[in-house]
């Protein structure tokens, strides 16, 4: 008796929730079907998607992001491992910095990185690449909690030490342990963590802002300030991508877990 | 020189000391097991030589090489963990070929090599299965595989069967010991199991609070333990204190007993010493038998507890010194006495082992 209540409870607050998430989504989809006066069709996404400032502004954050994903894996895989495996007393410091970015705004961060790389010897703003270098830089720091948080968590559902040393015995070098090793078992981990940088890094507005580049944030913002049904389009692609990207990191995921966890 | 040779090695690890002056000469071919309690050093030792672990003072020679400071990946050490540490994301034939691919021999010869060592660790059809399609055993064979496919000086052995059911332990143990002998190759086995040091060593070294407090073969190790420490650490004993009133003829006072022991003592008479005696060592009689020509080593004793343990039959009894431990080997025709029963044991002189009190 008391499990049937149970149920019902979970199911009512079940309901509750996708109500809350997909009632103003589903007012976002269909306001972005009827930019056509009476009809249903996809004009707005057609609109957004030939739009040549769309594509270029997506090509942009696309190379961002994956230029971050790189530099994220290459700086916090290696970082993580070691403290892992010589310096875990360091670990509770090291989580309090990846936090930072919550605490601190971005429009601090990017103010930060104005002020500092303006001027004589870190004169970074002058150019488009200097620029690219400094936004590149902040997307990390933003990619940060999650990034660190993801090879954290892969790390710790594997034994680190052992392994290490067991490769170590069979003639490995460190970068071997690191390549061959720890990177293949960290798979779903650097994925997810690449993922959510991803996601974070397309939708992302204010560095690329106040850093002035042709990203998709600040599109988003100049459409949304001239037109009614694009921008809706924009918000349900967004969605979309963000999805795609969850949807991957649950695949990848799945397949993971069976082979770690099981055990005969 | 012996094929491996540990000098004077010590461990501190800050303020606490791990291993003191660890002395060591393992010839080549040798099966030699660290055994002690937790805390002993003996892992350490064995983590020293595999260089996870870098010595505070002393040397580590391995065929006619100074390893004292070499990097792990240097020394052509083999190892296998308790935890077997076999890599998750490559399947059998994978892990075993993970060395040989870093030394960049041709892939004709790792094939062959990797098929030569799943089929010496009877492997040879699950070379495609992943360590999560293999059991505990399995994956322990594997690592023994991937550990010897480098042909190393030296196999190291960090409680490899630990974490193996009794039956399955049973196996492995008689399998590490078969490849060992085809193979002749330098074993260092560390275990703090009693049974698998006597049951698959040449020599046992045994350790305490990082020393090492006897070494040699198991059959002197536990019929001619040097120390109450190694009396007590392998196999099971009594222990009855008392003290010497005839260091010359033998005899040691225990309560009101006096025991006949094998050979004159070294101890000055009057000296407080324990006499420990091994269970299996220990005769039941019934009240009313023969016992002239016993010495006097006789005690009057009433069962307490009878254990069934399989090969053997473990009984405990009371007697007027102590509680006391006697093993029967058992037999289809063994009558065994009934709890509450009366009986008498016999204590061969050479059966009591005299220790001077710490």
């Amino acid at each position: 008796m008391k499990t049937r209540r149970t149920s019902w409870w979970s199911w009512l607050w079940a309901i509750l929730g996708a109500l809350y998430f997909f009632v103003p989504m589903y007012g976002t989809l269909d306001f972005s079907l009827k930019m056509e006066r009476d009809k249903i069709g996809l004009l707005a996404y057609e609109t957004v998607l030939s739009d040549p400032a769309f594509v270029s502004s997506f090509a942009f954050s696309l190379q961002m992001a994956v230029i971050t994903i790189l530099v994220s894996v290459a700086l916090f895989v290696p970082t993580v491992y070691w403290i892992h495996l010589r310096l875990p007393k360091l670990r509770p410091v090291v989580e309090l910095i990846t936090l930072l970015p919550f605490i601190i705004p971005t429009i601090v961060l990017v103010f930060g990185l104005i002020r500092t790389f303006s001027r004589r010897p870190f004169l970074l703003t002058l150019t488009p690449l200097g620029t690219d270098v400094l936004l590149i830089a902040g997307y990390v720091i933003l990619s940060m909690p999650y990034m660190y948080r993801a090879v954290d968590v892969g790390l710790r559902a594997i034994d680190v030490h052992t392994l290490t040393e067991a490769a170590l015995s069979l003639g490995a070098s460190w970068p071997d342990v690191i390549l061959r090793v720890i990177v293949p078992n960290l798979r779903v981990a650097i994925l997810s963590g690449a993922l959510i940088t991803f996601a974070t890094v397309i939708g992302e507005l204010i560095l690329a802002d106040f850093l002035v580049r042709p990203a998709l944030g600040p599109y988003m913002v100049v459409i949304g300030e001239a037109r009614a049904y694009e921008p809706a389009a924009l918000g349900i692609l967004s969605f979309g991508l963000t999805w795609a990207a969850m949807g991957l990191i649950q695949y990848f995921a799945r397949g993971d877990a069976g082979r770690q966890l099981t055990v005969r | 020189m012996p094929f491996l040779q540990l000098s004077d090695i010590t461990k501190h690890f800050g303020a606490n000391v791990a291993v003191e002056r660890f002395n060591l000469g393992v010839e080549r071919g040798e099966f030699v097991t660290f055994l002690g309690p937790s805390g002993c050093g003996k892992t350490t030792v064995l983590r020293m030589v595999a260089g996870f672990e870098q010595p505070t003072a002393g040397q580590i020679v391995l065929n006619n090489r100074d390893i004292t400071t070499l990097p792990p990946n240097q020394r052509k050490i083999g190892m296998v963990f308790q935890s077997y540490a076999l890599f998750p994301h490559l399947t059998a034939a994978d892990n075993v070929a993970f060395g040989l691919k870093l030394t960049k021999m041709p892939t004709a010869e790792i094939k062959a090599r990797v098929a030569e060592m799943l089929d010496l660790v009877l492997l040879g059809k699950f070379g495609g299965r992943y360590p999560y399609q293999l059991s505990g055993g399995q994956q322990q064979r594997v690592a023994l595989a991937r550990a010897l496919a480098l042909q190393p000086d030296l196999l190291l052995l960090d409680e490899p069967l630990s974490a193996l059911d009794a039956k399955v332990r049973a196996e492995v143990r008689d399998e590490i010991r078969r490849i060992q002998r085809r193979l002749n190759i330098t074993t260092v086995f560390v275990t703090h199991d009693q049974e698998e040091a006597l049951s698959i060593s040449d020599r046992i070294v045994v350790m305490n609070q990082g020393a090492v407090e006897q070494e040699g073969p198991p059959f002197e190790i536990y019929n001619y333990p040097r120390t109450a420490f190694v009396a007590a650490f392998v196999g099971t004993l009594n222990r009855l204190a008392g003290h010497v009133v005839d260091a010359t003829q033998g005899r040691v006072r225990l309560g009101d007993v006096t025991l006949q022991t094998e050979a004159p003592l070294p101890h000055s008479d009057g000296a407080k010493v324990t006499v420990m005696m091994r269970p299996e060592e220990l005769r039941l009689i019934t009240v009313d038998a023969d016992v002239s020509g016993l010495n006097g080593n006789v005690l009057d004793a009433t069962v307490e507890a009878i254990s069934f343990l399989g090969a053997v039959v473990r009984l405990q009894v009371r007697t007027s010194l102590a509680p006391l431990t006697i093993d029967v080997f058992n037999e289809r025709q063994l009558q065994l006495p009934a709890v509450g029963d009366q009986r008498r044991i016999t204590v061969p002189p050479e059966a009591c082992l005299v220790m001077t009190d710490a």
